[in-house]
């Protein structure tokens, strides 16, 4: 693990490069004030999460990095040799990736993997190498509870399965430091990061939590002790934000559209209504929201005025309705990220903070390692409790609600980790359902008229406003102008991809 | 010669899951499966879909086994006019056939199997 830079160090780079340094590395070649655009995933399982081992995934976090990168890896279904039936290869590599491995069983799936550790003959663990789809079933429903508890194989503390996720966990920030491209080039970066899959329920509450840098807590929060999405932000607050060290990090929610409209609730999880302080909290942990992905898209309801929101809409509200069309049930009000960015203006005027103010972006989920896959003729499945190729390949990749994901897009000064994250909590971010076209906006009340022709278009973007993602707040001697927004560029003159 | 019909095909004969996937095994390996599920539930104090899983998997071997029981009867009462040692040897016949198929063809469709999603007899049971 990298030292954390000294504060004055982080500062004075700050003043120059535009976002602060929190970590050793060498400046990017490519380095542009202006920024630029850059095309990832922060949405990536492998055989760390349960529910792809269980599913025959043999990909690790290494393999997910290097699928990232441009490597070709092997996918199940596996013959009796331990071949891999399929192959796949990302026709373009990603800038960047989020490995975000569910967090709750990490332990217990290192020790049912792994023939030797602590627990790899417990009932639990011999029923998913005897009955994988049985002990799938049986397993994954466990935490979907609203008091989900740990299997009898962890000790009566738990602590053996802890002791087995520490292993886990220091795998991911290996496979990740050793993904990361510190060099000059700055070809790739990789975060650290998980996810925490809150499902009271089966209403799905899950986030993705990325770390800023190497510096991480000892253990990632999970669902089974932080029941609650507060409970969460208490963990990441205490362990990460007020340790007294370089620690940073953000929470992506994701599938508000199957979290039966608890996503963007009015009140806290304890019924009690939002305060300010609660939305001034939600606001400062959760900046951005994943809105397209594998399980569908949250960005608007279906039927509506807008009639592109058919795009990739699951019929049903609850993740656990999945299971059965005889379960479905319509989406909840408050399921779709436009619905939550309404309700955020709503709460911002009664209670003086938004706790919805949030950037849109997308990302795979995959359950495969399988990184960016993103093309709709390589969609090899979602892997996680649906269509299952672990004993052959399917006929259809997956159900036919399911879709290959997207990816997500931050404007930023350079391909390191600060910048990345600096451009996630500024929100200059955005989602595609997979095609890399650069999309960018600035918002202001004195732009001219042919800003959008103009060959610094960027240059007087920031110089006259705000970029996407940002605040436009009214000039104090000019309030009652209205603002003037840039339109979208197909392509900016001054920004580019970096050369690979 | 009913019991040995019944036990036969208890253990061998193919029959669909419902509500709880597709497959097709037999109806001892749905006992086999609801037993486990049942386990889980109170070994592991399991709150979620366990009961449930169990009871449906219980619930269809008991229903296949009760219509086996039947259908068995029916096939005993089909033989019960031959001679006792053409009747013996007619059963033994019909069940090592029975079985011999069902070791040698992947008749069974296995989606809770670690190892094939078709399968023989011993496939079922490996």
């Amino acid at each position: 693990m990298k030292r954390p830079l000294p504060l004055a160090a982080v500062l004075a780079a700050g003043l120059c490069l535009g976002f602060a340094r929190s970590e050793e590395r060498a400046p990017c070649a490519h380095h542009d004030p202006l920024r630029q655009p850059f095309f990832g995933d922060l949405h990536v399982h492998t055989a760390f999460s349960f529910d792809g081992w269980g599913q025959g995934t043999r990909g690790t976090p290494r393999d997910a990095y290097a699928f990232a990168k441009g490597d070709s890896i092997g996918i199940q279904p596996y013959d009796g040799g331990g071949q891999a039936q399929r192959r796949v290869q990302l026709r373009r590599p990603l800038d960047f990736t989020l490995v975000s491995d569910h967090a709750e069983l990490l332990g217990e799936t290192r020790m049912c993997a792994t023939p030797g550790a602590p627990g790899y003959d417990s009932f639990v663990c011999w029923l998913n190498h005897r009955f994988p789809l049985l002990g799938y079933v049986l397993v994954n429903s466990e935490h979907s509870s609203p008091t989900p508890h740990r299997f009898r194989m962890c000790g009566a503390d738990g602590e053996r399965c802890r002791e087995q996720e520490a292993l886990a966990w220091r795998a991911i920030q290996d496979a990740a430091e050793e993904a990361y491209d510190r060099s000059a080039a700055c070809r790739f970066t990789s975060f650290v990061g998980y996810e925490w899959t809150g499902m009271p329920d089966g209403n799905n509450l899950h986030r993705n939590v990325v770390f800023r840098n190497a510096v991480v807590p000892s253990r990632p929060a999970n669902y089974i002790e932080d029941t609650t999405p507060e409970a969460l932000w208490t963990r990441l607050e205490r362990d990460c934000l007020e340790a007294g060290n370089a620690c940073d990090v953000l929470a992506i929610p994701h599938n508000s559209n199957v979290s039966g409209g608890l996503m963007f609730q009015g009140v806290r999880s304890d019924g009690e209504p939002l305060t300010r302080a609660d939305a001034v909290r939600r606001a400062t942990h959760e900046r951005l929201l994943e809105v397209t992905q594998h399980k569908g898209d949250s960005e608007c309801r279906a039927g509506g005025a807008d009639e592109l929101c058919g795009y990739e809409k699951l019929p049903y509200a609850r993740m656990a309705e999945m299971a059965s069309e005889r379960m479905w049930s319509p989406p909840a009000p408050l399921s779709y990220a436009r619905e939550g960015l309404g309700e955020g203006l709503r709460l911002g005027r009664k209670l003086g903070a938004n706790p919805f103010a949030l950037g849109l972006i997308a990302s795979t989920d995959t359950h495969l390692a399988t990184s960016g896959l993103v093309d709709e003729d390589r969609f090899a499945g979602h892997a996680a409790g649906t269509v299952s190729a672990r004993l052959e390949i399917p006929p259809l990749p997956d159900r036919l609600d399911f879709n290959p994901g997207g990816l997500a897009v931050l404007w930023a000064e350079e391909n390191s980790r600060d910048a990345l994250f600096e451009a996630m909590r500024r929100r200059e971010a955005y989602g595609t359902s997979g095609p890399r076209m650069q999309v960018r906006f600035f918002g202001g009340y004195g732009y001219a008229e042919d800003l959008c022709s103009a060959a610094d278009f960027a240059a007087q973007g920031y110089a006259g406003g705000v970029p996407m993602g940002a605040t436009c707040r009214p000039p104090r001697e000019s309030t009652a102008r209205r603002p003037r927004a840039g339109r979208p560029r197909s392509r900016s003159p001054r920004s580019r991809t970096p050369a690979r | 010669m009913r019991w040995l019909f019944w036990l036969a095909a208890l253990a061998a004969l193919p029959l669909p899951i419902f509500g709880v996937g597709s497959g097709r095994v037999p109806a001892l390996h749905h006992f086999e499966l609801g037993a486990l599920a049942l386990a889980f539930t109170l070994i592991e104090r399991a709150q979620g879909i366990g009961p449930l899983l169990s009871a449906l998997f219980l619930g269809q071997a008991l229903v296949f086994a009760l219509a086996l029981w039947l259908a068995a009867g029916l096939v005993a009462k089909l033989l019960a006019g031959l001679p006792p040692l053409a009747r013996t040897r007619a059963t033994l016949f019909l069940i090592v056939l029975g079985l011999a198929l069902a070791i040698a063809q992947p008749i069974y469709r296995t989606p809770y199997s670690a190892h094939a999603a078709r399968s023989t007899l011993l496939g079922v049971y490996r």
